[in-house]
């Protein structure tokens, strides 16, 4: 029954991952994304992550997919279609994806197969029955812990703080190449016609 | 399911972002193939927490987690300053075509 579920929900993401790839419709290839990433929670849920799977939801979810809509809707017409990629570019994407998932299938081979041999042969119920789980109570005290993991989580914090100041840097309306001749709200009118890559 | 079946999918479903990576000519698009191939490492990262690596003499499922949880983080930023500079690209050219980026190509 388990199995069952986890090789449905494979389909389901690969599936989805498919369209987030190959539609050309912008928007419904973010949605396509927003399906992978649930998809990916439920399956944290099956592998006993519960904290990994609330953080997927909120952190990919509730922030990064809402952020990338935003984009998708302030950049592009909602209807509009993307020019499809020539057949030397699709040749070259399945080239490269062929090989990556050729390296990588062999790789899980190797590690997953000799993993799941140990698995199999440890004696039942010292690693399979829950001794492998991480409780969200030991998980919060390994994360405030000196000795545990408490430097990389504040260091995340400022990495974190420092990345948001620098995008709203990045995409504050006044930084604007100086030169440019994009002053307030004309910005993009004349100035920047496609092609003319740096001011004069 | 077991370690195996967890690291097949996450490597098909890299080479499904890999696919997207290079055949989009989008900024937005070719980011979202990207956020598929991070997803996919975090699939990885989940199931050896869970199932444990080759030698499981002393698994530490909570390591394991919270690596996950660092790259999560570590993706957020990455993302909210791509789409910074996605916003800013569109505002100064009106269009975001990853071809004709090619400002610092002297």
């Amino acid at each position: 029954m388990r199995d069952f579920f986890f090789y449905g929900l494979c389909a389901v993401l690969l599936g989805l991952a498919g369209v987030t790839v190959l539609s050309r419709n912008l928007f419904r290839s973010a949605l396509g994304l927003l399906g992978v990433l649930l998809c990916t929670a439920v399956l944290f849920l099956l592998l006993q992550a519960e904290m990994v799977a609330l953080v997927q939801v909120m952190v990919y979810i509730g922030g990064i997919m809402i952020f990338v809509l935003y984009a998708v809707l302030l950049t592009s017409e909602l209807g509009g279609r993307m020019a499809s990629p020539s057949p030397l570019k699709i040749g070259l994407a399945v080239v490269v994806a062929a090989v990556a998932l050729g390296m990588l299938a062999g790789l899980a081979k190797k590690a997953g197969g000799s993993a799941d041999r140990v698995r199999a042969e440890s004696p039942a119920g010292s690693v399979a029955a829950g001794a492998n789980i991480a409780s969200m109570k030991s998980m919060g005290e390994r994360l405030l812990d000196p000795r545990g993991f408490l430097v990389p989580f504040e260091l995340i914090s400022v990495l974190l703080l420092a990345a948001m100041v620098g995008a709203i840097a990045v995409a504050r309306e006044a930084a604007v190449v100086p030169g440019a001749g994009a002053g307030e709200g004309g910005g993009g009118k004349a100035a920047s016609a496609p092609g003319q890559g740096r001011p004069a | 399911m077991n370690l195996t079946s967890c690291l097949m999918l996450s490597a098909a479903l890299f080479a499904i972002g890999a696919y997207g990576l290079v055949t989009r000519r989008n900024m937005i698009a070719a980011l979202m193939s990207l956020e598929l191939m991070v997803n996919a490492a975090l699939i990885n990262f989940v199931a050896f927490a869970r199932f444990g690596g080759g030698h499981a003499a002393a698994p530490d499922p909570e390591a394991g987690s919270l690596f996950a949880l660092f790259a999560v983080a570590v993706t957020a930023a990455e993302m909210a300053l791509a789409l910074a500079i996605v916003i800013a690209v569109h505002r100064q050219r009106r269009h975001l075509d990853i071809r004709d980026l090619d400002g610092m190509h002297g």
